[in-house]
């Protein structure tokens, strides 16, 4: 079975815009795979439809069947991270095999102060 | 309440597969091979025909095909010209179609849609009644099914699962979907209100 791991450097979790993302990404592959890839990407969860954008990505061709790497991103300017009731926008960080079959991932709040914005019912004027 | 944490939340109601006994795959995948990978899942909105089709969809790769899965519903009736005339240049036997919503067809569009794929390996409808292609499956829900679903989502007493199950089964005609719904409606109010009785 393959052993996929994802990081983020001391554990930290949350961000802000801008900021660096660092961490390592591991693997013990069963056998050889074409390429892996760490993906940044935010999701969406809630009642309607999920969406999903992949917005940055690191590739590793041809990897060793187990190896370590370190990454480093950026946290982007937008979207930030928010929950309301009826829709949640998360990030986090992945790291996926060419099959698609595996993946790992590690979940992330990017926004302003780091903290993810509540979105709150508001009774009006 | 967060919507990420609201147990009814679209990823986690989309975790829920069809609910079959355990070799019911492989008897409804030799059956569809007796219909000669022409057939249709007939039901009512919401009673899990589309997951039905989705669940399909493995035990045809491991067959062989290439699956093409296309939708139709009521804001797309008509099936997309870019997907209809790239497919239709190449469809073979290798391939098989995957009709979600062909009730949206009128008879003349279903007709040139039959005509246009005839050279398709496999064809499988959802549709709401029989009559397209020979049927391949029949759903059906009941207060039951919808409890069932209840115990992978939440963890609420079995007296309330059996009551929430049984008053949005009728309250929604039958629809899982719509039930689990509104569901999601009821958890997010009362993450944010007083919290009262469920099936109120």
């Amino acid at each position: 079975m393959n052993e996929l791991k994802i990081a983020t450097r001391n554990d930290v979790t949350a961000f802000q815009p801008g900021q660096e993302i660092s961490g390592a990404a591991g693997w013990k592959l069963d056998k050889k795979v074409d390429w892996i890839e760490i993906r940044l990407f935010w999701y969406t969860d809630g009642k309607g439809t999920e969406d999903v954008q992949v917005v940055d990505t690191i590739r590793f061709d041809n990897p060793l069947q187990e190896a370590a790497e370190p990454y480093r991103l950026v946290a982007p300017d937008f979207p930030y991270s928010f929950s309301g009731t009826l829709i949640s926008l998360m990030w986090a960080i992945e790291i996926v095999l060419a099959s698609g079959s595996d993946a790992a991932r590690v979940d992330l709040v990017i926004a302003p102060k780091a903290e993810e914005i509540k979105l709150t019912p508001h009774a009006g004027p | 309440m967060r919507a990420r944490d609201n147990p009814f939340s679209t990823s986690r109601v989309l975790k829920l597969r069809y609910r079959l006994p355990p070799d019911g795959m492989e008897s409804l995948l030799s059956r569809l091979e007796q219909l000669r990978f022409h057939a249709a899942i007939v039901g009512p909105h919401g009673s899990g025909k589309t997951t039905l089709m989705q669940d399909l969809t493995p035990g045809l790769r491991a067959r062989g095909f290439s699956v093409h899965y296309h939708h139709l519903g009521e804001t797309r009736r008509r099936i997309d010209p870019e997907w209809r005339s790239d497919l239709a240049a190449r469809v073979g036997p290798g391939d098989c179609l995957l009709l979600d919503g062909a009730e949206q067809l009128s008879s003349w569009d279903w007709w040139r849609f039959r005509r246009q794929f005839r050279r398709a390996g496999g064809m499988v409808l959802t549709t709401h009644g029989p009559g397209r292609l020979p049927t391949l499956a029949t759903c059906k829900t009941s207060p039951g099914l919808l409890a069932e679903l209840l115990r992978c989502l939440v963890s609420w007493p079995e007296e309330e699962i059996q009551s929430v199950a049984e008053t949005f089964h009728a309250r929604h005609q039958g629809n899982i979907r719509d039930a689990l719904r509104a569901l999601y409606d009821q958890e997010a109010r009362m993450g944010t209100e007083p919290c009262g009785p469920r099936t109120a």
